[in-house]
């Protein structure tokens, strides 16, 4: 009998190749995890790499550890240091577009101290996340920390400067001497050539940048020599040593509505100068004067009675006509001026002013109005334009040149005081002397008439008897006295009542001697309560008295 | 039954507070030498004694003593019965009517007349015990005479006496205080 094996055909796929495969994958989730844990590598290029350890240096941010520098490559075409920095996985996310590195170290600045930890741990690399929803593997080192981190509140304006002196970035902001911001960039622009800054202001303080803020450098010592003399104004010592920026509203207006986000203002030189600046509506007005114009300068006031009302803007003015200067023309003599009438000192409301302004001036030249130089300061000789009506001055036309108005003067000083006593004399001409004499003349006559009825009066009243009224006045003015004398003797008898030996004394005497008598039984009590001041509550614990001795 | 036991306390408490004194307090008083009852009254020979006037120390209650190294003891537990100046002016008063020599009056007590009289002011400056004399009593008198409406001063005499103590205690020191103004009222009578 023969038996035939069963074959049964070799399976294609063992299963003993599971382990392996198992063993496979396993290897590879180990792998993908162990590349997956390592985290992100990004590249941060400096220009010095100054403190900084491959291997060594951290990434932090808030002092937590976020990364650490895996090595440092130089670039020598680029003139660099490329860092290669691995983040922690975790911490992907803070890897935005916008976000900055800067090397904590340690560092002394107008802040303060800074970074003193650094000196035994080692400088690291601080991040300061960005906002933007991009993410970068390539970043720049600062070489000075982020001033405003992204997560601060508050809102960005522009300054531009023209003259101001510059500002470092990290310069405070001071509203009334509170720091509300700081200067985040700053830099001088070759176009405009004015120095551009970028300023932080913390929330809630940027409610307080209205359209109407005004800003201006506090240098700390602010001298200012005018034709309202000298000025010392100082502020805080901080201040002082790190200046800064003010910004505040002018004194007689309202804040106005909060400004927009990087709104660009003017940066003023100084607190004057930002009010000065404020009043952007104004016109131009030429004064020519047939005098000297020794002590003007620009800058000075112009004042109508005592009320600043423009500024003196050219001393001379330098504007030209029909192709020369203005104090070139022929048959003038005089010195130009040129000087603006800012309606915002008028009147609050600008444009209402340089209405009423616009509307008048004719009328008022017409009437006398006239420029003239005053003395403003006798100890620097500066001097300023006054307007004020001179009715007796000539009259002028309104305008002579085709480039600006012109406001007529009149001469001031020696030439003015010939002119007023010209004005007087005139005045003391057109006084009426001869009806003047005559009148009084006539009150001269009256008063003779008057000296005579009162000499009849007198010599009436004589012949009245008038005296012997008086006599009987005087006898009952002698039976008063005689009245008021029985009165004081009654009242002598009065007081004596109270002298010496009187009863009122006795008894007097009598109610101090008991006085007396009992302050003396009130010693002991005194002398108890001085020494044991309980006594009336607790039982008295003297010592007993010393016993009096037999002298032996 | 809270409010009860904390009464209780407190009555406790307070009675704690009460104890009887450690010492009784003694009172003495000079003797007043008795006026002779049918002493006729002379307003003719008048003399007018002021209140005595002691030095603020001396013019109280307690007994004053002198003790060694300048100290002064004023006394806790024994006193005049009066103070000082009323007893020594009506004691001086008294003893000097019983001198038969004069008519003494208290000048408060409404003498009004006009006529000549003498006036006695005494000034007090020790009226003390003292450790090793027994008692001391010093100080001066003035003697006045009323005439044409004025006092003229008459008379000034300083006094000092020192009477030792027969024995110790408070009792022989009042003793030898009595001895003191014996001799002062002696002293006065004598230049009357």
């Amino acid at each position: 009998m023969t038996t035939q094996a069963d074959i049964e055909d070799k399976p294609k796929f063992s299963v003993i190749w599971i382990i392996p495969i198992i063993a496979l994958l396993i290897t590879g989730w180990m792998l993908y995890q162990h590349q997956a844990n390592k985290g992100h590598t990004i590249f941060i290029k400096m220009t010095d790499a100054d403190g900084i350890i491959a291997g060594k240096t951290e990434v932090r941010v808030k002092s937590v550890k976020v990364g650490l520098v895996e090595s440092l490559k130089l670039e020598l075409a680029q003139n660099a240091v490329v860092a290669k920095v691995r983040i922690l996985q975790p911490y992907r996310d803070l890897l935005a577009e916008d976000s900055s590195f800067w090397v904590v170290k340690p560092r002394i600045d107008e802040s303060g101290i800074s970074g003193m930890n650094t000196l035994l741990s080692g400088v690291y690399i601080e991040l300061s996340p960005g906002e933007a929803n991009a993410r970068s593997s390539i970043f720049t080192l600062m070489d000075e920390p982020a001033l405003i981190s992204s997560e601060v509140q508050g809102k960005r304006y522009q300054l531009v400067a023209s003259d101001a002196e510059v500002l470092d970035v990290g310069s405070s902001i001071f509203f009334r001497n509170y720091k509300v911001g700081q200067v985040e960039s700053a830099h001088f622009s070759v176009e405009s050539l004015k120095m551009e800054y970028g300023i932080f202001i913390y929330s809630p303080y940027d409610t307080l940048i209205t359209e109407n803020a005004i800003f201006w450098i506090s240098s700390g010592i602010d001298f200012k020599l005018s034709t309202e003399g000298v000025e010392v104004s100082t502020g805080s010592l901080a201040k002082m040593i790190k200046g800064g920026i003010s910004v505040d509203y002018p004194p007689t207006m309202p804040s106005g509505t909060v400004a927009l986000e990087n709104k660009t203002y003017a940066l003023h030189k100084n607190f004057a100068m930002a009010l000065e600046q404020r009043f952007d509506h104004f016109d131009y007005y030429l004064i020519e004067f047939e005098q000297s114009i020794r002590g003007l300068r620009a800058g000075a006031p112009i004042e109508y009675r005592g009320m600043r009302i423009g500024t003196i803007e050219q001393v001379p003015a330098t504007g030209v006509s029909d192709d020369r200067p203005l104090y070139f023309q022929q048959n003038n003599t005089s010195v130009p001026v040129l000087v603006k009438i800012e309606y915002g000192r008028i009147y609050e409301d600008a444009q209402l002013a340089q209405t009423y302004w616009s509307e008048n001036i004719d009328k008022w030249i017409s009437s006398g109005l006239r420029a003239s130089l005053k003395s403003g300061n006798l100890l620097t000789g500066a001097v300023y334009i006054e307007l004020d009506f001179y009715p007796s001055a000539e009259v002028v036309s309104s305008n002579k040149t085709a480039i600006y108005p012109v406001l007529p003067s009149v001469p001031s000083g020696i030439t003015a005081l010939s002119e007023q006593v010209t004005s007087l004399l005139n005045k003391l001409n057109g006084l009426p002397l001869e009806t003047t004499v005559k009148e009084l003349e006539g009150a001269l006559q009256q008063h003779r008439l008057l000296a005579m009825e009162m000499n009849q009066l007198v010599e009436s009243i004589n012949n009245n008897k008038i005296t012997d009224k008086i006599g009987g006045n005087l006898t009952s003015l002698k039976d008063t006295l005689s009245q008021l004398t029985s009165s004081l003797k009654q009242f002598e008898q009065t007081m004596t009542q109270y002298q010496k030996g009187s009863g009122v004394m006795d008894q007097l005497s009598n109610t101090l001697e008991e006085l007396e008598s009992l302050s003396n039984r009130l010693k002991p009590i005194s002398k108890g309560l001085n020494e044991q001041p309980n006594m009336l509550i607790f039982n008295k614990e003297s010592d007993a008295d010393p016993l009096p001795r037999k002298n032996k | 039954m809270k409010t009860g036991l904390a009464i209780f306390l407190l009555l406790f408490c307070l009675t704690g507070c009460i104890t009887n004194p450690s010492q009784p307090v003694s009172y003495y008083q000079l003797e007043a030498k008795s006026i002779a009852e049918e002493k006729r009254v002379e307003l003719n020979h008048v003399l007018l004694v002021d209140k005595v006037q002691l030095i603020e120390l001396f013019d109280q209650q307690a007994l004053v003593q002198y003790q060694p190294e300048n100290k002064v003891n004023i006394a806790n537990f024994h006193f005049w019965a009066q103070p000082p100046s009323d007893m020594l002016s009506w004691n001086l008063v008294n003893a000097l009517n019983a001198t038969n020599k004069t008519t003494a009056i208290k000048s408060d007590k409404f003498y009004r007349n006009t006529q000549e009289h003498q006036r006695l002011v005494v000034e007090i400056n020790e009226f003390a015990g003292h450790f090793e004399k027994g008692a001391v009593m010093s100080g001066t008198w003035y003697l006045y005479q009323y005439k044409e409406r004025s006092y003229q001063l008459t008379q000034v005499q300083p006094f000092q006496f020192e009477t030792t103590l027969e024995q110790d205690g408070f009792s022989a020191l009042v003793t030898a205080h009595q001895k003191n103004f014996n001799q002062l009222t002696a002293q006065i009578s004598l230049h009357l």
